[in-house]
């Protein structure tokens, strides 16, 4: 298993273990944790698939920073939200904000 | 940004700077290509999976880049005079500019992956962009419903590339011409992917049966009408076809599909364009129309053909943009979009009068105008492919063409002044309109004439031969357009018969223009069989959507988890 795989089945974990994360928390912070694992999953898949012979190109790793940064930006929206949600429902439960569920 | 929304001048003008620029550089890339041949430049991506990031700029490309950033440029000007008093225009320019900028990638493009990322740009642009206006709920339905069609097409485009790609390995354009042409790639295949990437086209261009988002489309601002037909949206599909057409050529299946398509579109949206009374909906069917006339010119399977469905998109798009902004300056100034409100506009709005009649001589076809040359070239390339049925209903095409372009046109221009007009003392656009018009309208004068230097561009000497003159051709879709501006000119501008009563003393007439209002039913058809069985299916699985992310998400990862295990159980 050379460096470019080593880092693709890392990525696989790091995006399985941010999706397990979301299905079994009951808080909405630890959610977006868990989405932001998955984030680095894919930004992780997305530069070991730009590897030419074990060395990052110019174009796919730039590429990936730019994602990063989106990434971060979407991250501080979704915190955003749910402190408007804390602050209307006062919990951070989703099982316990049935609004959407009816 | 921050700086530049204190003086909102400035930002609108820099929009159009930004489209000024970028239409400067797609000149300057026709010249290079003139000069040097086609640029091919490509840097590694996700080399892991074979990707490349290709910009490829040939004949093709430039073309239509130029033709996208001039048209873009004409109408972003235009804009700063129609939609000056609209509110949310730093969301308007930024969307008008990505869809611009997208369609330029587009067409620049190098692979089917990269391709596909601009294509799905300009299709949310278009679908927001229609529901600029939020707060209106046609609006958003329209939006909505433009964005759905086109998905069928965009999935049929993912599934037919991805399976080429599964059988060739590549997504390269170029590599894909050189595996097909040397028959690597069985010829089933072939004609199955070929047929699906048409259907990808048909839902960008609006072909029966997915054009029924394109006349609903019209509910969002007359300048973004004007974006999606002219210049960007529907120019794609014609794009793809055009670009894909030397991997698919060697299937005959696949060209006479093509060229059927185009053939059925360019008579049904011409026929309902007869009936309606929404100035904007008569010049959405055409548009509809027009594209099947590119079809149906991609479909005489010869590379004139293929020329010949370029130069119309190019001719096509500076008449329809012309013919938009035109139909915008009344909308504007008289606030309907209701042909039975308008008449007798011709001397209180005399550039806007100039500017709608080249527009509808262009559309009928009229020399010198660029619709002649261009509808001609694709009436002889059909005839010298021998599709002589194809030709027919071409030519009764143009019949219907000639007659709903000057129906339009005398029911706004002449007749009795309407009352609306009277009642809100109507004048003419501001100049900051009605100087783009002008340019377009001094556009599709000339740009008739570069046919050869069009050629030159997109093919050299091998399409040279395929421009000929025939008289008998010409003298026939001459006789055409008179056939369709006889009944025309009898009946609205005249008024004998009056056509309302003559309707009434002819109901079977009566009973097919109702049918024709319908569309030929397709939506009704579309509402029948997917939305309500669609709805009725959600509303019985509402109950496992629990709104709760946590919840949800185990089902799909139950999926994941048994993927996972098929991949290993076949390792």
């Amino acid at each position: 298993m050379n460096e470019q795989q080593l880092l693709q089945v890392f990525a696989a974990i790091l995006f399985v273990s941010g999706f397990g994360t979301i299905a079994s928390t009951k808080n909405l912070v630890k959610m977006i944790m868990g989405f932001q694992v998955m984030i680095w999953g894919a930004n992780l898949a997305l530069f070991a698939g730009g590897l030419v012979n074990g060395q990052p190109t110019y174009f796919s790793s730039s590429l990936v920073v730019l994602s990063i940064s989106i990434g971060a930006s979407v991250e501080a929206l979704a915190l955003s939200l749910v402190i408007l949600t804390y602050r209307k429902f006062g919990t951070l439960n989703p099982w316990e904000i049935k609004r959407l569920a009816h | 940004m921050l700086l530049l929304s204190r003086w909102p001048k400035i930002r609108n003008w820099f929009a159009a700077a930004v489209v000024a620029t970028t239409f400067l550089l797609a000149v300057n890339l026709i010249v290079e290509v003139q000069t040097s041949g086609p640029i091919t430049s490509s840097v590694p991506w996700l080399s892991a999976y074979g990707f490349q990031l290709t910009v490829h700029v040939d004949g093709l490309a430039a073309f239509l880049a130029a033709i996208v950033n001039s048209l873009g440029f004409l109408i972003v000007v235009y804009s700063q005079g129609y939609m000056g008093h609209e509110k949310g225009l730093p969301r308007y320019y930024a969307l008008v500019l990505l869809f611009i900028g997208a369609m330029t990638g587009l067409v620049i493009a190098g692979n089917f992956l990269q391709l596909y990322i601009f294509w799905e740009i300009v299709g949310i642009c278009s679908a927001f962009l229609i529901s600029f206006w939020y707060d209106r709920p046609e609006a958003v339905r329209a939006g909505l419903k433009a964005f759905l069609v086109t998905r069928v097409g965009d999935a049929a485009l993912l599934i037919g590339f991805v399976w080429l790609y599964a059988t060739t390995g590549t997504v390269d354009f170029q590599r894909l011409t050189t595996l097909a042409s040397q028959g690597f790639v069985p010829l089933s295949i072939l004609t199955a992917t070929g047929l699906l990437i048409l259907v990808g086209a048909m839902g960008k261009s609006a072909q029966v049966p997915l054009h029924v988002w394109l006349p609903d489309a019209m509910e969002g601002p007359t300048t973004v009408s004007a974006l999606i037909h002219a210049a960007t949206m529907v120019n794609a599909g014609v794009y793809l076809i055009a670009r894909t057409y030397p991997i698919f050529s060697s299937s005959q299946t696949w060209v006479t599909t093509v060229g059927w398509v185009g053939v059925i579109s360019a008579l049904l949206a011409a026929s309902i364009a007869t009936v309606t009374t929404d100035i904007k909906r008569v010049l959405a069917y055409s548009t509809i129309s027009q594209l099947g006339f590119m079809f149906a010119a991609l479909g005489a399977g010869t590379q004139g053909g293929w020329f010949a469905s370029q130069f119309h998109l190019m001719s096509q798009g500076f008449f329809k943009a012309l013919g938009f902004l035109a139909a915008g300056s009344i909308i504007h100034m008289l606030g309907t979009r209701d042909m039975e409100k308008m008449g007798g506009l011709r001397k209180r709005m005399p550039l806007t009068f100039i500017a709608f009649l080249f527009s509808t001589l262009a559309i009928a076809g009229v020399p010198p105008f660029v619709g002649f040359w261009s509808k001609d070239l694709i009436v002889t390339e059909l005839s010298l492919a021998g599709q002589n049925i194809q030709l027919l209903l071409m030519l009764l095409a143009s019949v219907l063409t000639s007659f709903y372009m000057f129906r339009a046109f005398f029911k706004v221009f002449f007749g009795p002044e309407s009352k609306l007009a009277i009642e809100k003392d109507l004048h003419e656009s501001p100049k900051i309109m009605t100087v783009p018009l002008l340019i377009l309208c001094a556009c599709v004068l000339v740009l008739g004439f570069t046919e050869d230097w069009a050629a030159d561009l997109l093919g050299g000497a091998a399409i040279h031969s395929w421009i000929v003159f025939s008289l008998p051709i010409i003298g026939a879709s001459m006789i055409a357009i008179l056939v369709g501006f006889a009944p025309s000119y009898m009946a609205f501008y005249l008024g004998k018969p009056n056509p309302k009563e003559f309707l009434q003393a002819h109901p079977i007439l009566g009973s097919l223009r109702n049918v024709l209002l319908a569309g030929y039913g397709f939506d009704a058809l579309y509402l029948a069989v997917f939305v309500r069985p669609f709805s009725k299916i959600s509303e019985g699985v509402r109950s496992v959507q629990t709104g709760i992310l946590g919840k949800n998400l185990w089902p799909i990862l139950a999926v994941l988890f048994l993927l996972v295990l098929w991949i290993v159980m076949k390792l």
